[in-house]
C-alpha cells in the first residue's frame, strides 16, 4: 500500500510516462482511499490541462479578446525587422 | 497548387500580420522581451529564405509559428547549462513536498483551497489568466523552460533531456518542483485569494 507522499511521486511521474500496471494499481487505491491525495492530483491535472490550453494557437486569439493578454512587438522592432526582410536578408 | 494559401509575396506584411501573435507566443516560452524580439526576427528571416519550402499544407500563420517553434528551441538549447545548475543547487524548498505535507496535515473540508472552478469558467476568466501567467513568469528559468516544452507544447520527455541537456531523473525532479511551485502559487493567489469567476 502506498503512502502518501509515494503516491504523489507516483503520479507526478505518470504525467511524464506510461505507468507500470502494479503502480498504477497502487495510485488507484491510494486515491480512492485518500481525499487529500485525490485532490492533490486533481490539480495536478487541471494545472497540464490549462497549461496546454495556453500553449495552444487558439489559445492567443480568446486570451487577446478577452483582454488577459495583448503584448505587441515593439514598433521599433517591426521596423528593424521589415528593413532586414527587404533587404532580403 | 492555389494563390490563396501561398504566403504574401511582400514578405513585409508578415510582420504587421503575424509579428505581435508570434512575438506574444515566443514571450510565454522565453519570458525575456528582448530574447522573443530576437526570435521573432530570426523566423522571419528564415521563413523568407526557406519561402520555397512552403507547401500550403498550413496556413501561414501556422507555417510561422513552426518554424518559430525552432527558434524557441534553440534558446533554450543555448542557456539551458548556465541556468540549471543553479536553479537545482539552490531550491532546496522541496515545494511539491511542503504544499503536500501541508495537505496531509489534514484540513477540515470546510476549508478553503477547493479549487470550485470548474476548468470551463476558469477558462472564460481573464483575471484568472493573468494570475496563471504570473505564477509561470515566477518560476526559475530551468523550471519554467522545462515546463513550457513538456506542459505548454506536450514535448516527449526524452526530446526535453536532449534539449535541455539534462537527465532524465533531473528533469523528472525539474518538473515535480515546478508544478509544485506552480500549484502553490495557484492557491495563494487565486484558489485561497477569494479569486473566483464572477467575483
Amino acid at each position: 500500500m502506498l503512502n502518501c507522499k509515494k503516491a504523489h511521486e507516483v503520479a507526478s511521474k505518470g504525467l511524464d510516462r506510461e505507468l507500470s500496471m502494479p503502480e498504477r494499481i497502487g495510485l488507484k487505491l491510494h486515491l480512492l482511499m485518500c481525499r487529500l491525495c485525490r485532490r492533490a492530483h486533481g490539480r495536478m491535472m487541471l494545472i497540464r490541462r490549462l497549461a496546454r490550453w495556453m500553449g495552444s494557437e487558439e489559445a492567443d486569439t480568446i486570451l487577446v479578446e478577452s483582454g488577459a493578454v495583448g503584448e505587441k512587438l515593439p514598433t521599433e522592432a517591426k521596423t528593424r525587422i521589415k528593413k532586414a526582410l527587404s533587404r532580403g536578408v | 497548387m492555389t494563390d490563396v494559401k501561398r504566403p504574401d509575396p511582400d514578405p513585409t506584411t508578415w510582420v504587421d500580420e503575424h509579428g505581435d501573435v508570434l512575438y506574444r507566443f515566443a514571450l510565454l516560452r522565453v519570458k525575456d522581451p528582448q530574447v522573443a524580439e530576437d526570435v521573432v526576427q530570426e523566423t522571419f528571416v528564415s521563413a523568407l529564405q526557406g519561402l520555397g519550402t512552403y507547401e500550403g499544407a498550413s496556413s501561414v500563420r501556422t507555417w510561422l509559428v513552426g518554424i518559430l517553434k525552432h527558434k524557441i528551441i534553440d534558446q533554450f538549447r543555448k542557456r539551458s547549462r548556465e541556468v540549471l545548475s543553479t536553479d537545482l543547487a539552490g531550491d532546496h524548498s522541496g515545494a511539491p513536498e511542503s504544499a503536500f505535507d501541508r495537505l496531509r496535515e489534514g484540513q477540515s473540508p470546510a476549508t478553503p483551497r477547493e479549487w470550485q472552478d470548474t476548468p470551463d469558467n476558469l477558462l472564460k476568466s481573464k483575471e484568472f489568466w493573468k494570475v496563471f501567467r504570473r505564477c509561470l513568469d515566477a518560476l526559475p528559468p530551468a523550471y519554467h523552460d522545462a515546463f513550457s516544452l513538456r506542459e505548454l507544447d506536450g514535448m516527449t520527455t526524452q526530446e526535453i533531456c536532449k534539449i535541455l541537456d539534462v537527465t532524465p531523473t533531473n528533469l523528472w525532479v525539474i518538473l515535480h518542483r515546478a508544478r509544485g511551485r506552480l500549484r502553490g502559487c495557484l492557491d495563494a493567489n487565486w484558489f485561497d485569494a477569494g479569486g473566483r469567476v464572477g467575483t
